[in-house]
């Protein structure tokens, strides 16, 4: 299961860039494709469709070993490629790169390429692609009981795309690979023993996610 | 009768035919690429010619069917310099098929002995830094044919080697000679607003801060000439457009008068300082600049359907430097991208012996301790790594930068201001910087340049630590400048810290940042360093790099009087006592020692003492 970047970091990285009293971002072109990138690992590939789609990329998959997957999430989207046909599962397809490039308007500083973006433009983008995370309904619900109060939300899926991914929820349990994680992350042993944090997985759910903690290798 | 006597000196017009079934190939030496059907190109630098004696004394002319390097549709200029036997006999710009004509005096033609005949051509150019092309040549220039027969057979020679269409005829000049002193620098800001803007040509715009960006692929400026003659260099400061994923480095490729001079890759604000051939520059004209930037991008790709924008570089400022006949030898040094400078000399000792080893067996070689060889150096930076290695080398020498971050632009603040702020405590700051450990860091933040102070303890009294590190500061300025006009050490300048990039999304325990490899140092960039350090006195600047072209590291190269490089395999040293990290730079202090106070190092004329 692909991971969302956690709202917390992409949370301070809006608030390090947004222009003051403004609903605008000035931010590095930079960080727009690393940010795209974090979100582009959501969207589901249709291989057959795309290398047949695709028959460059068919030749460049074939040569380099690289999935489809692999290929759009590191150049496909970027060049304007689509990863699945409409209908696809019953899914309708992402906004392409190119839509996006039309919401950013270049403001070259010397030596940088910053551009500018609308926030809300920004986080539609966001909640785009938040729609192919799977949400496990009755975890998320379990987990987070006050999502569905006053009905406002119809379904935990709703609430997550609109309102949880905002507030650091997961949208479903993740496996966690104890051993790892307590080997990579030195503050998590210091939490294990002082007790803040009863086991890794405990420790991911609530906090380390938050914190940009990966729950197991790459 | 003269006929009859004419027509005993059979042999005496010499055809060398650069084309594929020609007779060019024993004649040619060194600088020159492989056979092509109808011509041989020269490359690089240089290349040279050795022909048969003439069959009898006296003048000789020669006529040269050359042409020059084409880009798409139009051609290149270039300068072609000729020398005859050791002897320059004229130079001369052209720019397309031309017919290169002069004569050669018979002074320069001993009796019976062969003709060597170098021609330089200073403005070869690599066309894949002006298009892509996988052509990799530096391209000199193009060699049709050289005919050589004495002035009275001139008519024949017409006859019988008429000009091909399309070739115009050119006559050497001899060289401009400089006379007296050269005129002062002059120099040119290009921000909005300010003196340079009326110099700029076509291809340009300025942002919302007033910077200059390039604006097409060609740009052009066009600057007043050094009213005298003389050597002089042009220093560019640019700062290139970088878009990590899509233009991390762009090609920079500078033009005078439509002759390549200086050609760079780069993604780093920085100077470009390239030698100006005279031929190019007429005393009180007008120096026609055009930088070729083939990688600039235009604004649409990224966003903004209506930006039509094209960025490529900000330039910020042009110097024409007046180069003192002191560094003559320099004056001419082109060292870019398109073709690394070789070397007058190279030292590769001790490169094999371990660390353990290496001070018995350079003491027991050259007769002096490494403590004592790196006794000569000064550290300028960018980092403290040589600083540690003098330390860990058993070496504590008091440098002025030897334990401070300096970036090159910052050190060139420094340089250019007389490091002034080291001497006055008003612009010195000193702050606390909370890393992992904290440290008091002292900062002069007008240049840039940041030293360690070795205190780790947030508690101490900052206004007393602060008067102790001024009071040392100024001391080591002054000691610096000193140093500098007795001229006694070689100063090394390294370009090691990574350039640093914020993550957007950093990970847990993950720096916010990701390092890039730094670009390796280049001559063009250090001239005007050379220049301000040898203002006072003879310095020898020592600058290092990455291991390139095979070098190994620990060897260091000689490029001219005064200047070297040396290559090292790592920047990162460990101030760890314990660990022997410090093989190369006791390496490369060796061989540059070598090149300095070696038995072979008297060219310089330098002073004793």
């Amino acid at each position: 299961m692909s991971l969302v970047p956690p709202y917390r970091l992409l949370g301070a990285w809006i608030a390090s860039h947004q222009v003051p009293g403004t609903e605008c971002l000035r931010c590095p072109y930079d960080d727009v494709i690393d940010i795209l990138r974090a979100f582009v690992t959501l969207v589901p590939v249709d291989e057959a469709w795309y290398t047949t789609e695709y028959s460059q990329v068919s030749a460049h998959v074939a040569a380099t070993g690289e999935t489809a997957t692999q290929h759009f999430r590191k150049h496909g989207y970027f060049e304007h490629r689509l990863p699945f046909a409409s209908g696809w599962r019953g899914l309708v397809p992402p906004d392409t790169f190119a839509t996006v490039q039309k919401a950013l308007a270049p403001a070259p500083v010397r030596g940088r390429l910053l551009v500018r973006i609308d926030l809300p433009v920004l986080l539609g983008i966001v909640r785009s692609a938040l729609r192919f995370v799977h949400v496990d309904e009755a975890w998320y619900s379990a987990a987070y009981p006050w999502t569905l109060d006053g009905g406002r939300f119809p379904t935990a899926r709703s609430h997550y795309i609109n309102s949880g991914y905002f507030e650091d929820c997961l949208p479903a349990s993740v496996r966690v690979d104890e051993a790892w994680y307590l080997a990579r992350y030195a503050h998590v042993r210091n939490g294990l023993a002082d007790g803040s944090a009863s086991s890794a997985k405990d420790h991911f759910m609530r906090i380390g996610y938050g914190e940009g903690c990966q729950p197991a290798p790459p | 009768m003269t006929t009859d006597t004419h027509l005993r000196r059979g042999g005496s017009l010499l055809l060398v035919d650069f084309t594929q079934h020609g007779n060019s190939a024993p004649y040619r030496l060194e600088g020159w690429s492989g056979q092509e059907q109808a011509h041989v190109w020269a490359v690089g630098e240089a290349s040279s010619l050795r022909l048969p004696a003439p069959a009898q004394t006296g003048p000789l002319v020669m006529d040269l069917d050359v042409a020059t390097p084409q880009v798409n549709d139009w051609s290149l200029a270039i300068v072609l310099r000729v020398t005859v036997n050791g002897t320059p006999i004229g130079a001369v710009r052209i720019s397309g098929p031309t017919r290169v004509r002069c004569l050669i005096d018979r002074d320069l033609l001993p009796p019976c002995a062969p003709i060597d005949i170098r021609f330089d051509h200073p403005c070869h150019a690599r066309i894949s830094f002006l298009r892509d092309t996988p052509d990799d040549r530096s391209l000199g220039a193009c060699f049709y044919a050289l005919a050589l027969y004495p002035p009275w057979l001139s008519p024949a020679a017409a006859a019988a080697w008429p000009l091909a269409e399309g070739f115009a005829i050119a006559e050497l000049e001899s060289e401009r000679q400089a006379a007296g002193e050269p005129a002062q620098a002059a120099s040119y800001a290009f921000r909005a607003g300010r003196e340079g803007q009326a110099l700029l040509g076509e291809g340009w715009h300025f942002d919302a801060a007033g910077n200059a960006w390039s604006g097409d692929r060609y740009a052009q400026l066009a600057l007043p000439a050094p009213t005298r003659p003389g050597r002089y260099a042009v220093r560019f400061d640019i700062c290139p457009l970088f878009v990590r994923d899509t233009l991390p480095a762009q090609r920079v490729n500078i033009l005078l008068d439509g002759a390549v001079i200086g050609q760079f890759k780069t993604g780093y604000e920085t100077v470009l300082c390239v030698p100006l051939p005279a031929e190019l520059a007429d005393p009180g004209g007008t120096l026609r600049f055009t930088l070729a930037l083939p990688d600039g991008l235009a604004m649409d790709g990224f966003g903004g359907a209506h930006e039509g924008r094209f960025l490529g570089i900000v330039l910020d400022r042009v110097t024409v430097l007046p180069v003192p006949d002191a560094h003559a030898a320099l004056a001419g040094l082109r060292d870019d991208d398109a073709i690394p400078l070789p070397p007058i000399a190279t030292s590769a000792r001790f490169l094999d012996e371990p660390v353990e080893a290496l001070p018995d067996a350079v003491h027991q070689a050259l007769g002096i301790a490494v403590p004592d060889i790196l006794r000569h150096f000064d550290s300028l930076g960018d980092n403290c790594a040589f600083g540690i290695a003098q330390r860990k080398a058993g070496c504590d020498v008091l440098g002025l930068l030897r334990f401070a971050n300096a970036p090159l632009p910052a050190l060139m603040r420094g340089i250019e201001d007389g490091f002034r702020a080291a001497d006055d405590k008003g612009r010195i700051a000193l702050n606390w910087v909370p890393s992992d450990p904290g440290e008091f860091v002292l900062g002069i933040d007008e240049y840039g340049i940041h030293w360690h102070t070795d205190v780790f303890d947030a508690s101490v009294d900052a206004a007393s630590l602060f008067a102790r590190q001024a009071v040392r500061l100024g001391y080591l300025r002054r000691k610096f400048y000193e140093g500098l006009a007795a001229g006694r050490k070689i100063m090394t300048v390294s370009r090691a810290d990574p350039r640093k990039h914020p993550i957007p999304l950093p990970q847990a325990d993950e720096l916010p940042y990701w390092e890039e490899k730094p670009e390796n140092l280049r001559w063009a960039e250090l001239l005007p360093l050379f220049l301000g350090l040898n203002e006072r006195g003879r310095n020898t600047l020592l600058f290092l790099t990455h291991c390139e072209r095979g070098r190994r590291p620990g060897t260091v190269e000689l490029l001219a009087p005064g200047v070297m490089r040396g290559y090292t395999d790592s920047f990162v040293i460990s101030a760890d006592s314990n660990v022997r990290d410090h093989a190369s730079w006791m390496r490369i202090a060796a061989n540059a020692w070598l090149l300095e106070h070696g038995a072979n190092a008297g060219f310089r004329g330098r002073e004793a003492g």
